[in-house]
This record gives structure tokens, sequence and C-alpha cells, in this order.
């Protein structure tokens, strides 16, 4: 990154290849839309460019690129919500199309669906919290750094985000196997 | 439940407790204050999570951002050029709020400065050195590489006395060469208000043959009907004799010309 606010601007490649993926997870589980998850992903990398100088080279790179895709994705939130629920076809095409495939990638895809859809009903702050530490697999410190909390309020608020995930996750359960 | 019990069984499901810890949080689960069953849930569902597929994003991301790159990359390049003088003013004065606001407070200050000091006759030929550094820095910006920076450049000409030939020149140089529609289109706009003045005039007729957009040759077109040129006929008759003018223009020109007739 350093190299980036240099002036090696291609250096950007590099670390878009490193963190693509792990940065459209992150808006992917918070937002289930993929065109806007690509959108913010974009939009991650312009602002890394445009604020490059910024940039103090302290603290860890990905802290502050996950502390600009936070702040990011509250602006998209708040213009979505504004606007309305959008159903994203892509997913649902997606859902639909497994009805050919085998058996078990049904089970298992409906599983991952089943956990994805329970994700969306957590409150914004305990989704987020737990994209960043179970599927960014961020460390506790970092998340703590981010979000200006103290390591055991992070472990703490984890635990509620987890025990009410469960909840709903066995309440969709018993709804789709009743259907 | 209590938060240190949270902390606690955040800890045994990660494996990091230490054997104090894990002492403290057996008898926890002796008492009755975390329950087993509870925790094992969680884990499992701990697990699904770590064994859940990660989203993978179309192709069109890694395009969109090397598009984005090179750009970023191009403008980089221009902008690092060696510097001008009149750049540097204007980076200095129009990049940010801040500079804006200096730039304006500074003339206001040189104003109040001159007006006490030297009264009408210098006050005049201070502000005609502001408008030929206007002037400069509206040139200096018409040949940027960057189209806004053009498109910002013709906006500062509204600025500008039109009976000022280095303007009007400049104006022209855009309209006949520009590489971008939008800017010949923005520097038509600029000119138009002023057909009154003779040398503006001449200077669109002239424009019109040398047009190969269909929108320009359009728009020139409309304005000629406004102004009933009938000099203009002749250039408009160039545009109908070429080949390569689509049928649809052609059209348009033929019935512009019986409006000018």
């Amino acid at each position: 990154m350093l190299q980036v606010k240099n002036g090696q601007l291609d250096k950007l490649g590099l670390l878009f290849e490193r963190y693509n993926k792990s940065l459209y997870g992150f808006f992917y589980r918070l937002t289930s839309d993929s065109d806007a998850s690509e959108d913010l992903v974009q939009n991650v990398f312009m602002r890394i460019l445009k604020y490059k100088h910024t940039y103090q080279g302290d603290g860890k790179f990905t802290t502050w690129m996950f502390h600009m895709a936070r702040n990011l994705f509250a602006d998209h939130y708040k213009k979505s919500k504004r606007m309305g629920y959008k159903e994203d076809v892509e997913v649902t095409d997606k859902y639909f199309r497994n009805e050919v495939n085998a058996e078990s990638e049904r089970i298992h895809s409906e599983e991952i669906d089943l956990l994805q859809r329970a994700m969306d009903h957590l409150s914004l702050e305990k989704r987020e919290i737990l994209v960043l530490s179970k599927f960014q697999e961020m460390r506790y410190r970092e998340i703590a750094d981010l979000m200006d909390l103290t390591e055991s309020a992070v472990k703490v608020r984890i635990f509620r985000a987890l025990k009410e995930l469960r909840t709903i996750y066995e309440k969709l359960e018993t709804q789709s196997s009743i259907y | 439940m209590e938060d240190k019990y949270m902390s606690l069984i955040t800890d045994y499901i990660d494996g990091t407790l230490t054997p104090d810890r894990d002492r403290e949080f057996q008898q926890y689960v002796d008492e009755g204050h975390i329950l087993m069953e509870e925790v094992k849930a969680i884990m499992e569902l701990q697990a699904k999570i770590e064994n859940a597929e990660a989203p993978v994003p179309s192709e069109k991301l890694s395009a969109n951002f090397y598009g984005m790159l090179a750009e970023a990359q191009r403008s980089e390049v221009t902008s690092t050029k060696e510097e001008s003088f009149l750049d540097l003013l204007n980076r200095l004065f129009f990049g940010s709020p801040v500079g804006k606001l200096a730039f304006g407070m500074s003339l206001l200050v040189i104003g109040v400065f001159v007006g006490n000091t030297f009264g009408d006759s210098k006050y005049e030929s201070l502000t005609s050195q502001v408008t030929d550094m206007q002037e400069m820095m509206m040139i200096s910006m018409l040949e940027e590489e960057s189209v806004t920076e053009r498109l910002k450049g013709i906006q500062m000409s509204n600025e500008l006395p039109m009976t000022n030939e280095k303007v009007t020149t400049a104006l022209f140089t855009t309209l006949n060469n520009d590489r971008s529609t939008n800017v010949r289109m923005a520097a038509l706009s600029a000119l138009s208000p002023y057909t009154s003045n003779p040398t503006v005039r001449e200077g669109l007729i002239k424009s019109i043959a040398k047009q190969e957009s269909p929108l320009m040759q359009m728009a020139l077109a409309e304005l000629m009907v406004e102004l009933q040129e009938k000099k203009s006929i002749d250039e408009f008759k160039q545009i109908l004799e070429k080949e390569e003018t689509p049928e649809e223009v052609k059209t348009t020109l033929k019935q512009s010309i019986d409006k000018i007739m």
C-alpha cells in the first residue's frame, strides 16, 4: 500500500487481487445483493486511490481498508433503505436452477441459503460483527480497532449475535421442513 | 446471561481458554450458569459458517477494476507532467473550496487596498490584469487532456468579455478541433449568445463545413435558422454534397435551408 501511496498505481492491482474476494464476501454477506456488492468493492478501491495520501502505514492495511468498506456500506444502506427492498434476480435464479442439480448439492446450497437468510434477519450491527469475525476471520483485536471497542466487548457482541443467529436459523429450518 | 460467561464461552469455542479460565468455565457449567447444550449448538452453527462457501464475484468486477485503474494511471501521468505556473495557480486557487475562498478573499483585499491607495485608474489596470490572468487560465484549461477540465475552461469563458479576441479565438479553435463532441457543443453554446458580434457570427458560419458530427451539424443548422443567416446556406450545401453525410442529417439540413430561404 505504501508503494501505491508513493504513486506506483500498478501496485493497486496486487492489493485488488489479494482482497477483492474478501471484500466481496463482506458486502455480499451484508447485502445478499451481488451487483451492489461488486459496485461497493469497486468503490472501496476508488476510495483507496482517492485517499491514498491519508494512509499512514502504521496500522494494518486491512483495518484501514475495512474502515472505508464499512463507511461505504453505511452510505449504501442509507440509500437502499430510502429506495425500498429490491429483489436480487440472480440469487432467486440460482435458487431455482438448483432444482436440476444433484440432491446433495441441493441440500448443501439450501443450507448455505438458509444461513444467509438467517443472517439477513439479524440487525445490521450483529450481522456486521459476525461477518467480520466468522466469515472474514478477522481477529478480535482488529475488530476492536475497527469498531472502536474493547476486545472483550467484541467477544460479548459476537456471542450475542451468534446466539440470535442460532435462534433464527432454527426457526427458518423448522419452517422450511414444514413446506 | 452475564458478559463474563459470554466471554468465557467464546474462548471455549475458539479453544483459547487458559488453564485458569478453563477451571472457571467448568465451574460455571457445574453450577448451571453455562448450559453445555447451548454452547454445543453454537459450535455447530459456527462450523456451518466456517464450511459455507465464500461467495465469488463475477468477471465483471475484475474488468471494471482494471478499467478504473488504467483511467487513474492515465490521469496521473497527465497531472504529473511538468506543471506550468498557471497550472499551479489554478490548482492552488480552484482545487479546493478553501483555495477558492482564499482566491476570493485575496481579490477582495487587493481590491480594497488598491481602491484606497491608487484610485480609479490603477484599479482599472488591476481589473484588466485579473481578466488577463483569467483569460490565460481559460486558454490553458482548454488545452487540458481531460474533457472535464476543458468543459470547465469553457464555463470560465462565460465570465470573460466576448469582445476579447483571444477568448473567441480559443473558443473557435475548440469548436472546430476538439476531439469530444460534448466539448465542441459546449463551445457552441458559449459562443451562440454573441452572434450579434460580426466576428463570432462569421466564425460560426465558417465552422459549419468543419463539423463532421451530425449532432454538431444539426445544432448549427438550428442556430442558423434562428439567425436567418443566408450566408450559411453555401456551407450547408457543402455538407449535403458529402457522400458520408447520413440521410437523416441531409433531410434536416434541407429543411433548415428551406426555412432560411
